[in-house]
């Protein structure tokens, strides 16, 4: 039996600690022989790290928003407390910095060539920052493309920037357009917008480039109707992920799988029902932490109160998940270690 | 700030199971109620009104309901704390309406028209569906039923979410063809602070014969002092409208 009384003792026993719990996993057993639950399913399971960022902190947290990794592997997140927009966490879940008083709105985070994207939902801009939260570059509502009249339209959620430098907006909070930018801030196409139809989004919360396939695509967010849609780069509707019951948030690749935060089960007023998927390829959900078992076509929803309201994930290079949450008691991230 | 991660599995709680619906309405014929819960190991466990969780029944298959009554069920498993239950109200739709058409809602939360209110469909806490939202106006409703019947009671189902500036209504008269009071209740206790949950408001009738009756719901004048929203007008959330 292993101790838990120290970081110590836990880096100590780590390997030792980690074949105990694949043993477990490998029997079925939802529990480690310690006590502690085993969450996901498949080929994916988790522990929670209880020792990350585990220590005394003092920088207020509002709604923690979204979480990239620096250069160097520091985790940063965004939250909308003007105090300290951006917190920095090292490896270990050491608070390394503190910085930003810009973004009363801050919502979406992506990072491209040591520049941050922060999109702000009060402030109705996205801004492009250094790593130290300097601003370098502000975008207003896209009222030249004729769709937009008015400031308060624009309410943006998310970018997703291409290994090129092409720049997507994705208006979830307004009116549902996508907007893309060339590499020089010209306005190349707009597309998406709300309606019945496929092309059609309803709280387009979410964004990325996916480059799974040898052509590179958009995996849009469709949380109202659960779901993801896969966009050409061009904009082009090209097929539905479909999530029952799910309010999926961003999509996060890393490697084959696709993560995602789940807010809440089947309609954003159901409050603390959240968890998180992770599909693979071919865009199967292969399992949930803190959900339902995955099976094909049935509806998804909480099962185990890991989480309250989570919105966004982040994902190292050692597999480690990371879970950072809207309205959820001012909680910070969390850091899940894989066992398999 | 220090944060308290929970350690062993005993420290997480399990959800509910789910449904399809926490309102269900039947006509005539016993209805199922169906639970899901897919976890490895858990069990549901299910009790009908003052049965005490002790001794509830484990969930098999789909419950078949004759009677109005509330269900509760919790999801269970030996390493996980016991869910907190939920909550299934089973009401008997004892006569609908072959027609209603009511005045038309707020924009934004039209539901799926005036059948909204003929359905068999009962709304939950989430007012986005199943229900016609109205913002301070009254609601007119023209029913109609197939041939001349005794009016015993209306019932009408709304919504009281305060937190969300919803509130049950104020009073509720049903006149016939001829625009003659037949049945009239007030309900003050909407005035005061309330759980959020859908309520069935009973107005008892003279039980005579009529083809065609008027229902007219009246929200209150305006949101109470104790409240954020003080003095505003007050949103009414209905979703069914039967008779007995």
């Amino acid at each position: 039996m292993l101790g838990y009384s120290s970081m110590k003792s836990f880096s100590m026993n780590r390997r030792e600690f980690i074949i105990d719990i694949t043993l477990m996993a490998s029997f079925g057993s939802m529990v480690s022989r310690d006590g502690q639950p085993i969450f996901g399913h498949g080929d994916k399971k988790y522990v929670l790290d209880k020792h990350w960022q585990n220590n005394l902190h003092h920088l207020p947290v509002k709604d923690c928003h979204e979480m990239i990794f620096d250069p160097i592997g520091n985790l940063i997140l965004l939250t909308n407390e003007t105090k300290n927009n951006f917190i920095v966490f090292d490896k270990d879940g050491k608070i390394i910095n503190g910085f930003g008083s810009s973004f009363p709105g801050g919502h979406g985070l992506s990072t491209h060539d040591k520049v941050l994207y922060v999109t702000d939902t009060d402030l109705h801009q996205v801004s492009l920052t250094k790593l130290d939260g300097t601003i370098i570059k502000t975008i207003n509502v896209p009222l030249e493309t004729s769709l937009y009249t008015d400031i308060n339209q624009f309410v943006p959620t998310e970018t997703a920037i291409t290994k090129e430098g092409d720049l997507y907006i994705a208006d979830g909070y307004g009116a549902q357009f996508i907007t893309h930018y060339s590499p020089n801030g010209d306005i190349k196409n707009i597309f998406g917008g709300r309606g019945d139809e496929s092309k059609h989004l309803d709280n387009a919360h979410g964004i990325c480039v996916d480059y799974r396939r040898e052509t590179p695509t958009l995996i849009i967010t469709d949380r109202n109707r659960c779901c993801f849609k896969r966009f050409s780069l061009a904009g082009e509707y090209l097929e539905t992920i479909s999530i029952p019951g799910a309010n999926v948030c961003r999509p996060v690749i890393k490697g084959d799988y696709l993560y995602a935060a789940v807010l809440t089960t089947d309609s954003t007023s159901n409050a603390n029902s959240g968890f998180v998927i992770i599909l693979d390829k071919n865009n199967q959900l292969v399992s949930s932490i803190g959900g339902v078992k995955p099976s094909p076509n049935d509806r998804n929803y909480q099962t185990i109160k890991v989480f309250k309201h989570p919105h966004d994930v982040a994902i190292d290079d050692d597999e480690n998940l990371y879970v950072c949450q809207w309205n959820s008691s001012q909680v910070y991230p969390m850091r899940f270690n894989p066992i398999s | 700030m220090l944060s308290t991660l929970p350690l062993l599995s005993q420290d997480y709680q399990l959800a509910p199971p789910i449904t399809g619906s926490t309102r269900i309405v039947y006509k005539g014929n016993p209805t199922k109620i169906g639970l899901s819960f897919r976890m490895d190991g858990a069990n549901i466990r299910y009790a009908i009104d003052d049965t005490l969780m002790g001794k509830s029944n484990v969930y098999v298959d789909s419950i078949v309901i004759d009677k109005p009554c509330t269900l509760r069920a919790v999801s269970i498993h030996p390493d996980y704390l016991a869910s907190d239950p939920i909550s299934i109200q089973v009401v008997e739709l004892k006569k609908a309406f072959s027609s209603i058409i009511a005045n038309p809602p707020h924009q934004k939360y039209t539901g799926f028209g005036s059948k909204t209110l003929n359905d068999l469909n009962l709304g939950s806490l989430n007012f986005s569906k199943d229900y016609l939202g109205y913002n301070g106006e009254e609601i007119v409703i023209e029913a109609q039923m197939d041939k001349k019947s005794k009016i015993k009671n209306v019932f009408v189902s709304a919504l009281t979410s305060q937190g969300s500036w919803i509130f049950g209504p104020s009073e509720i008269t049903v006149l016939d063809g001829y625009g003659k009071e037949i049945g009239y209740a007030k309900f003050q206790e909407n005035t005061i602070q309330q759980t959020s949950k859908p309520v069935i408001y009973t107005i008892k009738c003279n039980g005579k014969k009529y083809k065609n009756i008027k229902i007219i719901i009246k929200p209150l004048s305006t949101i109470p002092d104790w409240h954020d929203g003080k003095g505003s007008p007050a949103w009414l959330f209905v979703d069914e409208v039967w008779y007995e």
